[in-house]
């Protein structure tokens, strides 16, 4: 793992536009090693970008990305990713293992057999999220949660870094969406750093260590509690709402 | 491949034919699925239909009615086609149905001019062009059977060695791009699979009807199978049976056998859907009753 | 230009105008392709009403006709309902069976006389003046007459249900939970295009359908920002492709459905290239006076007004 102070993401002045409007701009944001962070932010804020920029998936039309301290190009064995749910192709004829194998593809590559470390990744994957039940089920007659559970074992099984999730909690059930947050949480503690796209403020307050407020641009960025204040919610979504309270108090 | 052939109880040219459209079954129903399940059934449609601007261009530069040099055109608009449609997709404002269909209309438009074009210079060479739009499968000599099963073989091995990539890239592209796959690879790819099935079956099954050959078997596959490395040859086998009892039906009822073989792979996909053990409709409203008639006999035990 | 030519236009030209009034909601309803089933679909029930009728353009045989278009969009739903298959892989498994049964009952049973598979293809637009019927006193066109009554169908149908076929365009749940009735008005939708669709495929052929209902509203829509505007540059595009095409058939004595086409066509790329705002020319520029200001690369892969479609497809 990597050095305490080593920094497991970093944006700088990152934009990012779509036929020549700019969906995000002068985006600039550390996350450290090892933490359980989150981006905010209202409907239309960017989040979803911001996760695909920081992986290469759309390219920045300025601005720079440093993961793991160097590029992901470097660091792509280190890097899981789940995507948001719709941009999994759907119906597709995969079974729930084949998905979990996935994640040893980033280190055996394309074309090697899996091997004995392979299935041990795997297994202990499968164990910590519980779906020892599914795996020989075809993926489209999960329900929501149990597909969650999937992609989350790949990313396990990939035994990575730095984990990147867009949005894993939608339709996901609470107590699913608990278990998987000990999980995320479990990983930390170990030392990985897991960045997660949620739109639910009070789990991001209640269990999430840090934070970034995202609205076409940072509005604010670090510990959960600087960032998720009143105020700067309040700059964010346009007014207070009204489940921030509670949220702040639970804390 | 004669001494195969003399081995069927059939006349020689029949048997040609069965073969080559057993042959031509196979490899599109095993190459369409990583297009088709990525919801790119249509694409195929705009492509087949994109080979009649190539097969009459070819005709008029090279002036003879060469298969080889008509292929090579044909294969070179259907990209051209892809192409099109990828580039209004990404363009924006433009829906991807929308773009499918704008393609749809220019290599359709194109060709008609085309092909009148060609008919109105009236060598008699031209004659035979038109079989691509409804497709013609008498007519085929052993050298087609071949060709088609060296490229379409050629196809299936990169499927064989890159399954692994395909799949991956075909379910999840984000993924496999932080793995390290472009997501434009995937698109290259099943554009290309696609490209060398309509290729080798327009002249047989016509523009019109390719695109048939292409869903339904997979279609049906997917009904029966829930594991990619098992649809695949089954699609495979699927097209291949259409294509052989197809051909051998319109030829004993002396009907065209393009839309003989795709009403037979449209009739197995539908049966598909409907009989599946697990996934087809009557399975699953099988199950369905029986759940409910278990629900309401607790219910009434309860009581 | 001749009395034929002005007949043959005319034709065209009304025809474009019953498609452009259609194809915007066809468009934004994401249902560009179900025209082209439609299209493809009706063709067993031309041949089926030619047989009984002994004719392709009365009235009869043209809803007959489209009882195959509406039988092609209900069996789409159906299979798409199964959940077993998307709509695209639903609609490529419905109209290449149908466009089968017609293609082998033209080759069983009906070659020769007037229907053959040639004008499945290319319509029959150019004998359209000669196929005449008396109206009292005056010899009338009549696929014209048939063509004028597809505007005033197509007409009727979107100003009765303007709000609603708005709201659906827009926002079809709203359509229903508004009590817009969003479901029927997308049947209805659906079922005069198949009446229309069958009207079209008469006089330029099968193909052309999806040409007639797409190209022209795809290319209103990179021009237009309001709905009453797209249908009618849609409209506009269809006439102006319908002269140019049929001008230019004459001149190099091609295809008068091909060349129709082919313009629409061209209209849409031109619009594509050149239209205020939205036109890929402007863009292009932008970018490359962009690169000239900062020195870095521009990338224009980031060039989507669709990210989300985009990577999805990508």
């Amino acid at each position: 793992m990597s050095e305490q102070h080593q920094l497991a993401l970093q944006l700088s002045n990152v934009e990012v536009s779509y036929g020549g409007r700019p969906v995000l701009r002068e985006v600039s944001f550390d996350i450290p090693t090892g933490v359980l962070a989150a981006i905010v932010g209202p409907n239309g804020a960017g989040k979803s970008t911001a996760l695909k920029a920081t992986l290469g998936l759309v390219p920045l039309t300025n601005g720079d990305v440093r993961i793991l301290g160097t590029t992901l190009r470097a660091n792509r064995r280190r890097v899981a990713y789940v995507p948001q749910q719709d941009l999994v192709t759907k119906d597709f004829p995969i079974t729930a293992i084949q998905v979990v194998e996935m994640g040893r593809y980033p280190h055996r590559g394309w074309f090697r057999r899996l091997g004995a470390d392979d299935d041990a990744a795997v297994a202990e994957a499968v164990e910590r999220t519980g779906i020892g039940a599914l795996l020989d089920e075809p993926l489209d007659e999960l329900s929501g949660g149990q597909r969650q559970r999937v992609f989350l074992a790949r990313a396990l099984a990939q035994r990575a870094d730095l984990l990147v999730l867009d949005e894993p909690f939608t339709a996901v059930d609470t107590r699913t969406e608990e278990a998987l947050v000990d999980l995320l949480a479990e990983l930390c503690a170990d030392g990985a750093t897991v960045l997660a796209v949620h739109h639910d403020l009070r789990t991001v307050a209640e269990r999430f260590d840090h934070a970034v407020l995202l609205a076409g641009t940072v509005l604010a960025a670090g510990e959960v509690s600087d960032v998720l204040t009143t105020e700067a919610l309040a700059r964010a979504y346009g007014l207070a709402p009204r489940h921030t309270e509670p949220a702040r108090a639970a804390r | 491949m004669n001494a195969l052939l003399d081995l069927l109880p059939l006349p020689y040219p029949e048997a040609v034919v069965a073969t080559g459209s057993a042959v031509l079954g196979f490899i599109a129903g095993s190459l369409a699925p990583f297009a088709v399940l990525r919801g790119r059934a249509m694409f195929g449609d705009a492509m087949s239909h994109g080979t009649l601007p190539g097969v009459a261009l070819a005709f008029l530069f090279v002036g003879v009615k060469d298969p080889a040099v008509l292929l090579v055109g044909a294969a070179i608009c259907a990209l051209g086609a892809a192409a099109l449609m990828i580039g209004l997709e990404r363009a924006g404002r433009t829906a991807p149905d929308a773009a499918i269909g704008i393609t749809l209309s220019a290599s359709f438009a194109l060709g008609i001019v085309l092909l009148t074009h060609i008919a109105q210079g009236g060598s008699g060479q031209q004659s035979g062009l038109d079989a691509y739009l409804f497709g013609q499968a008498a007519g085929m000599v052993v050298r087609d059977v071949w060709f088609t099963l060296i490229l379409g073989g050629l196809a299936l091995l990169a499927i064989v060695v890159f399954f692994r990539l395909l799949r991956s890239a075909s379910f999840d592209p984000q993924f496999s791009a932080v793995a390290g796959v472009p997501t434009w690879t995937i698109d290259a790819a099943s554009t290309a699979l696609l490209v060398i099935a309509v290729v080798l079956g327009v002249r047989t099954v016509g523009a019109i009807l390719m695109v048939a050959l292409l869903v339904a078997p997979c279609v049906a596959a997917r009904a029966l199978t829930n594991r990619l490395g098992t649809l695949v040859p089954v699609s495979g086998a699927i097209g291949a049976l259409a294509g052989v009892s197809g051909a051998l039906l319109a030829g004993r009822a002396g009907l065209p056998t393009g839309p003989v073989i795709v009403l037979l792979a449209t009739a197995f996909a539908a049966a598909a859907l409907l009989f599946a053990p697990r996934r087809g409709v009557l399975s699953r409203a099988w199950r369905r009753h029986a759940a409910r008639s278990a629900r309401l006999e607790s219910e009434q035990v309860s009581r | 230009m001749n009395t034929d030519d002005a007949i043959i236009l005319l034709t065209a030209g009304t025809l474009a105008t019953a498609c452009g009034l259609l194809g915007p909601f066809l468009v934004l309803r994401r249902q560009s392709l179900t025209s082209d089933a439609i299209g493809h679909a009706v063709l067993p029930g031309v041949v089926a009403m030619y047989l009984l009728t002994g004719s392709r353009s009365s009235l009869l045989a043209t809803l007959g006709a489209a009882a195959f278009g509406l039988l092609c969009v209900l069996a789409i739903d159906a299979l798409r309902r199964t959940r077993l298959l998307g709509t695209d892989a639903a609609i490529a498994l419905t109209f290449p069976a149908l466009f089968s049964l017609g293609v082998l009952g033209v080759s069983g049973f009906a070659s020769g006389a007037h229907l053959d598979l040639d004008s499945t293809i290319y319509g029959e637009i150019t004998f359209a003046p000669f196929r005449t019927m008396s109206l009292g006193a005056v010899e009338f066109p009549r696929p014209l007459l048939m063509t004028l009554l597809a505007v005033l169908l197509a007409l009727g149908f979107v100003l009765l249900s303007w709000r609603g076929l708005q709201t659906l365009a827009f926002d079809p749940e709203f359509a229903d939970i508004a009590g817009l009735r969003g479901r029927l008005i997308q049947r209805l939708l659906l079922m005069v295009s198949a009446i229309v669709a069958v009207i079209v495929f008469d006089s330029v052929g099968a193909i052309l359908v999806v040409t007639f209902f797409v190209v022209p509203a795809a290319a209103a829509q990179l021009v237009a920002n309001r709905l009453d505007t797209m249908l009618l540059v849609s409209v506009a595009i269809g006439w102006v492709s319908s002269f140019v095409g049929q001008r230019a058939a004459v001149a190099y004595d091609s295809s008068i459905a091909g060349m129709i086409g082919l313009t629409t066509v061209g209209c849409f790329l031109l619009l594509r290239l050149l239209a205020p705002r939205r036109g890929l020319l402007w863009r292009w520029l932008r970018l490359a006076r962009r690169r000239d200001n900062t020195g870095a690369p521009a990338r224009t892969g980031a060039d989507s007004a669709q990210p989300k479609n985009t990577s999805a497809s990508a």
